[in-house]
């Protein structure tokens, strides 16, 4: 009898001591974190991020600020980006900047972690909202407590933040990839081709009408555009397609595809049938997919908007709102570092956003400082 | 068989002197109050926004959904049966509603609608379970499926939004002038309702009767067929309930809502001592799992703990909550000696998982001090 009651303590005291060891093992790095947040009750801790850097602007006696970004999801490397452009932010700031992220990307959790950011009294939140409806009743709590809130990469809706942070406009995509067409054309211009993604897709077809507008700019009237196929965001079909393009016009320049299935299926088709130096494809592309291709001069340049930048442009927003440098109203202006100066534009879509700026070029010399 | 009769007879006299200090702790809901209690003084201590009303009224709207749809899911799992469809009913039900009022049709109506539509999900499953008897786990598991595409197949990739204040009070609002969300004040009164059939009427014990011999209760007279069809019935009802509350507490329906969340549901109704197997469970017991997975998650969260290793704690915390009566009920029915073996792997788990916890944390306290 006695021998088994002493077994039952046993084992509920092992598993309760495993409960408490587990919450007490993970105190150490979370009290760090809560310490550099809680700005009242930490004179240690608001003395270690000094020593990094002077902030750059002489912000509010207010403590060390502890600003969140929350990507999607964790795990994904193009958030990872974003979360390096933060930090380099942070260390130029003198601010703190945690990357906490649901598991998966999804709202229901994605929520639940903001409620708890929330409750920890955070000094602002950089959010890519997985839902950008669903966020809204939750960034207007978080406003109402006194946090500032930006979207980037994904937005959440108009009243569920103070202001998004716009990755790129439809005329500046459409614009940049007929550049670089002429850029890989040279000067004496040549024949160039679309291959879209479906007939049918909005965003595709809206550049595309930018694209032929731009062509009718004198700069660019050496370029002729033969056709515009549509490889359907298939790859096979969009590979096919290319290679269809090279026997139908054998002066073929440059193949234009603004979609990453479509730019990777080219490039390939531009590899496979020896074409490289002869054929160029550019378009809109992301860093890992494109990597060997840009280094083997299938696909020299293409674009997209830069995660990285949009990351460090993020932190550097909430710091100016969070120190009451702005307001977060049309016309305001804050300087972020060495991206020079944002203006806060009003949108009919949009709402209250901040431009990043026209596309970024991937090249064979910055494309290794990606990973994503 | 006369030599089993003897240890049986034994085993009625030893549950006498049981009623010790520790006998407590067979009552799985009395560990898990001690469990909430310890998770309370934990977070206390280590957070000082714990313990702060309004964080917590924030906090608890996050898990009413999963509530409301785990009431009819203790009664099913009693039976032992299962229903893996409900995240996905209530998806289907809340881009219904969506639907109906991205058409233009009144909010209250749509609401009506998306109920009707739901507790109609509920009966198809309940029809071919228990009319045309086939396997519970694979008719939901086919429901599943079929009711996420039937949510997209009404949305596609759009959102719905823009629903009445009068609607969204549902999910954001507050009971009155105090904190607590409606949301919680439902999920309470639903909860009382769902636990008196269970426990204080006929129809609660006709459940533990299926669960615990289908075939018996069945010769037995018992409706059986007709009460598995009207569980599974209430469980579509609840599950749009729960859309409709997730629609409000977002104030807009994407067809991807609540993808899931019927695992939460099934971890909450099982962390309660609700026996997989049927047959044995009580609504306390699961209401007190989903106060202490809140409770974990919340705190957890506030110690920016990530989403992936909340999912650990919970799991363990799921693998205890059925190794340790087991092993407590091992001791006392294997005569008057401790079955060793059964000793020997609990100690064996235990020891896995305290090694896995302090590896991981130490792992992981690594690459935060680097960064």
């Amino acid at each position: 009898m006695k021998n088994r009651s002493l077994f039952v303590l046993l084992t509920i005291v092992v598993a309760l001591s495993m409960l408490l060891s587990a919450c007490g093992k993970v105190e150490s790095p979370a009290t760090e974190v809560a310490e550099l947040g809680g700005a009242t009750e930490a004179p240690a801790a608001t003395e270690a991020p000094a020593a990094t850097a002077a902030p750059a602007t002489a912000a509010p006696a207010a403590g060390p600020m502890t600003f969140v970004l929350v990507p999607k999801n964790l795990g994904n490397p193009y958030f990872d980006t974003s979360n390096k452009g933060a930090q380099e932010a942070a260390k130029e700031l003198g601010v703190t900047v945690l990357y906490q992220g649901p598991a998966n990307a999804d709202a229901t959790e994605q929520i639940q972690l903001i409620n708890s950011l929330i409750a920890q009294k955070v000094n602002g939140l950089a959010i890519s909202a997985d839902d950008s409806d669903a966020l809204v009743p939750t960034g207007k709590e978080a406003m109402a407590a006194g946090i500032p809130v930006v979207s980037f990469d994904s937005a959440i809706g108009k009243d569920g933040r103070n202001f998004h942070i716009n990755q790129a406009v439809l005329h500046d995509i459409g614009a940049i990839e007929i550049k670089m067409a002429s850029d890989l054309a040279g000067p004496d211009g040549g024949e160039i081709a679309i291959l879209s993604a479906t007939s049918t897709a909005p965003n595709q077809n809206a550049w595309i009408e930018v694209m032929k507008e731009e062509l009718k700019k004198p700069e660019y009237a050496k370029l002729k555009l033969d056709e515009v196929v549509y490889g359907d965001d298939d790859d096979t079909k969009s590979y096919n397609e290319a290679q269809a393009l090279f026997t139908k016009y054998p002066n073929l320049k440059v193949i234009i595809a603004p979609t990453t299935v479509g730019i990777a299926a080219s490039a390939r088709a531009v590899t496979d049938g020896k074409l490289i130096g002869k054929v160029f494809v550019t378009g809109l592309g992301t860093p890992n997919q494109m990597r060997e291709y840009v280094k083997n001069g299938a696909a020299p340049q293409f674009a997209l908007w830069n995660p990285l930048d949009l990351g460090y442009l993020s932190v550097y927003a909430l710091n100016a709102l969070a120190t009451g440098q702005i307001k977060g109203v049309e016309g305001d202006t804050f300087k972020a570092g060495r991206l020079g100066e944002y203006t806060i534009k009003m949108d009919p879509d949009l709402g209250l956003n901040v431009l990043y700026g026209s596309p970024f070029v991937y090249k064979a010399d910055n494309i290794d400082n990606f990973n994503w | 068989m006369s030599a089993h009769i003897v240890p049986e007879s034994k085993l009625i006299n030893e549950y006498a002197p049981k009623r010790s200090f520790l006998s407590i702790f067979q009552r799985w809901e009395w560990m898990l109050v001690g469990l909430i209690l310890v998770d309370v003084f934990i977070n206390t201590r280590l957070t000082p926004y714990f313990m702060d009303a309004r964080n917590l009224s924030r906090a608890s709207s996050d898990f009413m959904e999963i509530g409301l749809m785990m009431l009819p899911m203790v009664f099913i799992i009693i039976t032992g049966n299962i229903d893996l469809s409900v995240a996905s009913n209530m998806g289907m039900s809340a881009s219904f509603m969506g639907l109906l009022h991205n058409m233009g049709v009144n909010i209250w109506v749509a609401a009506g609608a998306a109920l009707l539509l739901g507790t109609l999900g509920g009966m198809l499953n309940g029809y071919l379970i228990s009319k045309v008897k086939l396997p519970a786990l694979v008719v939901t598991l086919g429901t599943y499926a079929f009711y996420r595409g039937l949510a997209y197949g009404f949305l596609g990739d759009q959102a719905a939004r823009g629903y009445p204040e009068a609607f969204t009070y549902f999910g954001q609002g507050k009971v009155f002038q105090t904190l607590v969300p409606f949301s919680v004040a439902l999920f309470l009164f639903m909860a009382v309702i769902f636990g008196l059939v269970l426990h204080r009427t006929t129809f609660g014990r006709y459940l533990y009767s299926i669960g615990n011999n289908e075939n018996a209760t069945n010769y037995s007279g018992i409706p059986v067929a007709k009460i598995k069809f009207v569980i599974y019935m209430l469980s579509g009802f609840m599950a749009s309930l729960a859309g409709l509350i997730l629609a409000a507490r977002f104030g807009s329906t994407r067809p991807d809502n609540g993808t899931g969340l019927e695992l939460a549901v099934i971890t909450a109704a099982v962390l309660g001592g609700v026996d997989i197997n049927g047959g044995k469970g009580s609504m306390s017991g699961a209401a007190l799992s989903l106060l202490l997975i809140g409770l974990m998650r919340f705190g957890m969260g506030l110690k920016n703990i990530q989403g992936q290793v909340q999912g650990i704690a919970i799991g363990l915390l799921l693998i205890f909550s059925i190794l340790i009566p087991s092993f407590i009920r091992s001791l006392s029915t294997v005569r008057k000696t401790i079955n060793w073996r059964s000793a020997l792997s609990t100690f064996i788990f235990l020891l896995i998982f305290v090694l896995f916890f302090v590896f991981f944390f130490w792992s992981r306290a690594a690459v935060i001090a680097s960064v």
